[in-house]
């Protein structure tokens, strides 16, 4: 089990499109990942929690990974998000 | 998360109904807040004026007023005085009541919110008290599809990839309906009943794989979607694991899950190929509903069995 604080740092914060990507990323790994914000949390892998979670720029994440590969699901992730998703701004 | 609720928010939603003005404090009424309140503390929100033990919203009805106009000069200022110090949310002066010169004065001097209603006292507090419980209930997100199926309020759950979305559509077809995908929103109304709704960016759709998001009012009618359902029954998928014992193939495999104060019936379904999930969830349904009647197919069919033996011996 593995806890990861996370911050959004693009503009539009956790939009349609990166929340696909999250998902996406999410996908590939065979742990279990949850998202929560603000009391909310939800399944990572399925797009329509994390869209569910409508987390504006500048907002925290919280993002737990359960499983066998979860040090590679948790640094992809944070990975992912570090990287404004891929979009750079 | 813990909810609340301020005196502005309900002026805002209940002022119409409940005929609400305001005399004053009305900046100060978005900043108070009434929170649950534990088990260790009095759990009265709203109540009658009492100047013994204090309630978040008081009222003051006909009685309450008759009292306070009976007292002499001196120990009604104290004791009005000793109410603003509680520091309520704030103070209702129901039944139309005229709202004395001093009471107004003191809440003005404290900041507490004032308003009047030409409702009836009691009819007030049971309102309130109603809908700010309703609003300060227990809430959990969970994750999984719930359906009403045969009017039974059913949430289907399972690791991502087992299906539930696939499922989902499957009964829909069949005609049963969607309340919320994904992530349904629970709430414990009473120590018995969890009511389960769909926060609202998530209405009316379905995601499935391969197709993406699918608005399942427009594409099955308002008839398959329910704004919320009490939950009564978890459907569990999940894939069968190799070293896993096998199930009892009398009973099924039935558990429980904790959803907020409650036990609430899990049936596991494993998801094996060739078998029709949504059969065979109705099926289940349909033999909740049974032995929610008090008829257990298993154990009648086990006795029969006994009997046979019996005979034969």
């Amino acid at each position: 089990m593995k806890e990861v604080e996370l911050e959004l740092i693009n503009r539009l914060g956790l939009h349609a499109r990166a929340a696909s990507k999250v998902v996406q990323t999410a996908s590939r790994f065979d742990s279990q990942v949850w998202l929560s914000h603000r009391g909310k949390r939800v399944n990572a892998k399925s797009i329509m929690g994390v869209l569910l979670l409508a987390a504006p720029c500048g907002s925290r994440l919280t993002l737990e990974v359960d499983g066998s590969d979860e040090n590679e699901a948790a640094e992809a992730i944070a990975g992912l998000v570090a990287d404004r998703f891929g979009e750079g701004e | 998360m813990t909810q609340r609720v301020t005196p502005a928010e309900l002026y805002e939603q209940f002022s119409d109904r409940l005929d609400l003005r305001w005399v004053c404090g009305k900046s100060e009424a978005g900043k108070r807040n009434l929170e649950p309140t534990g088990f260790h503390s009095r759990p009265s929100l709203v109540g009658f004026l009492t100047p013994i033990h204090s309630t978040r919203i008081q009222v003051i009805g006909r009685e309450e007023f008759d009292w306070l106009e009976g007292l002499d000069s001196r120990t009604r200022w104290e004791t009005l005085a000793r109410i603003m110090d509680d520091q309520p949310a704030a103070i209702i002066v129901a039944n139309g009541l005229e709202v004395a010169d001093d009471l107004a004065k003191l809440a003005r001097e404290n900041d507490t919110p004032l308003l009047t209603s030409s409702q009836n006292d009691w009819e007030l507090v049971n309102f309130l008290e109603y809908q700010i419980s309703r609003r300060l209930a227990a809430r959990e997100t969970l994750h999984g599809v719930f359906m009403e199926i045969f009017t039974i309020g059913v949430l289907i759950t399972g690791e991502s990839g087992t299906g539930k979305s696939e499922l989902a559509l499957e009964l829909l077809t069949r005609g049963h309906r969607l309340i919320a995908d994904d992530a349904p929103e629970f709430t414990q109304l009473t120590p018995d009943i969890i009511e389960g709704s769909c926060p609202p960016v998530l209405k009316e759709c379905l995601e499935v794989r391969g197709l993406g998001i699918l608005n399942i009012r427009r594409m099955f009618g308002d008839a398959a979607i329910k704004a919320s359902k009490y939950l009564r029954l978890i459907i569990h998928l999940h894939l069968p694991r190799p070293d896993e014992t096998e199930a009892d193939r009398l009973q099924g495999d039935d558990t429980q899950r904790e959803v907020l104060d409650l036990r609430i019936p899990q049936i596991n379904l494993p998801v094996l190929a060739g078998r029709n999930m949504a059969v065979i969830a109705e099926a289940a349904v349909r033999d909740f509903m049974l032995r929610m009647k008090g008829f257990d197919a298993a154990a009648e069919f086990v006795e029969r069995h006994g009997r046979l033996l019996a005979d034969k011996q």
